[in-house]
């Protein structure tokens, strides 16, 4: 190698060099979200909540556009619920938004069931790589 | 940055640096048989799947995201687990090489000293694969590929995918991922596909019902 890092383990087997794109995490935690009671789609649709705004820091918007080849956001499976009923045709969406004025990039979590005041908890994981 | 390090990569991809929170590092690998689950900590590990042969990768999480066990009519899954260096201790004691710890000078952020890396090889969207098509009914449909080309030793680490699915359980199913090693009359290209997936039968007729990717899909390889 001619310039950069090289690491190897004992056996001599490279664990990183120039070309590895290394999954550094940038901030974890857990996200809780609860459905609510509204249904904005009508009698019969699904109930749809968000969680507060998660901070998400490095990641950016410049018109429109993130910088998401450089960060990601992981989202384990839920870890606990609260709630009855079942869990068949449930969504999340992930949504970031950009503070440009602030430099501050947050995302939340949009959560649709059919159960209503069903709160569920999510860990995340943010990546730079 | 205003002081410490940082490493870039041959393609200015960050690898190191002060402003990293910490790294991953291969923990275990193995395989888990068709029904059969592992257990895993939420709170600080990653599991990742690979498949040897043409196939699925199924399965389910538990309520509280411990184990995860393959689906029962899918064939056996290879795994490797990731786990965050500050709560895994290293592999060797190490005189030489290089530790970056976090501003709290205790918790490591990456150690030299792990005898396995991670070598991300891309990282999917969410919402972005497993709902291209619009045959929701029954019937073929190529999947979205996430990776192209020969998908020997490379991972896919889904999170949260398709949909929770586990009836009054919780639960989330983590699918579904389709391995092709060899080209098939049904699909003829190399790779991995996404596909989330769920079916059911109504008045005895099969529908497919299609979601997309909830969580970020990482493709990864291990190093070492």
């Amino acid at each position: 190698m001619a310039y950069g890092i090289q690491i190897k383990n004992a056996n001599n087997q490279i664990t990183m060099d120039t070309s590895t794109r290394v999954s550094n995490l940038i901030m974890s935690g857990t996200v809780n979200v609860n459905s609510g009671s509204s249904q904005p789609g009508g009698p019969g649709t699904f109930y749809v909540g968000f969680s507060a705004y998660q901070n998400f820091p490095g990641a950016t918007n410049t018109g429109g556009t993130w910088n998401d080849a450089e960060f990601g956001l992981w989202i384990a499976g839920q870890t606990s619920q609260t709630g009855a009923g079942a869990n068949t045709f449930e969504h999340i969406y992930i949504q970031f938004r950009y503070q440009g004025a602030n430099n501050v990039s947050q995302f939340r979590i949009r959560y649709e069931t059919y159960h209503q005041n069903k709160a569920m908890t999510y860990k995340y994981i943010g990546f730079r790589f | 940055m205003s002081y410490g390090i940082e490493v870039f990569s041959s393609n200015n991809t960050f690898q190191l640096g002060t402003t990293v929170d910490e790294t991953l590092t291969v923990v275990s690998s193995g395989t888990i048989t068709a029904g059969n689950s592992i257990s895993l900590n939420p709170s600080n590990q990653i599991i990742a799947f690979n498949r040897t042969n043409n196939g699925f990768i199924r399965g389910n999480t538990n309520a509280t995201g411990t184990t995860w066990t393959a689906d029962g009519n899918y064939g056996t899954v290879k795994y490797i687990l990731l786990e965050r260096m500050s709560t895994k201790a290293e592999d060797s004691a190490g005189t030489y090489g290089i530790r970056l710890f976090k501003s709290n000078g205790s918790s490591r952020s990456y150690s030299s000293n792990y005898s396995k890396g991670v070598e991300i090889i891309s990282v999917v969207k969410p919402n972005t694969v497993g709902n291209s098509a619009t045959n929701n009914a029954n019937g073929a449909r190529a999947p979205d590929m996430i990776y192209n080309g020969n998908p020997t030793n490379i991972y896919v680490a889904p999170g949260s995918q398709a949909f929770s699915f586990q009836s009054g359980v919780g639960g989330v199913r983590q699918e579904t991922f389709r391995f092709f090693h060899t080209a098939t009359s049904a699909w003829p290209a190399l790779g991995i596909g996404a596909e989330g997936i769920f079916s059911f039968f109504l008045f005895g007729t099969q529908y497919r019902i299609r979601m997309m990717n909830h969580s970020a899909i990482i493709v990864l390889k291990q190093k070492g």
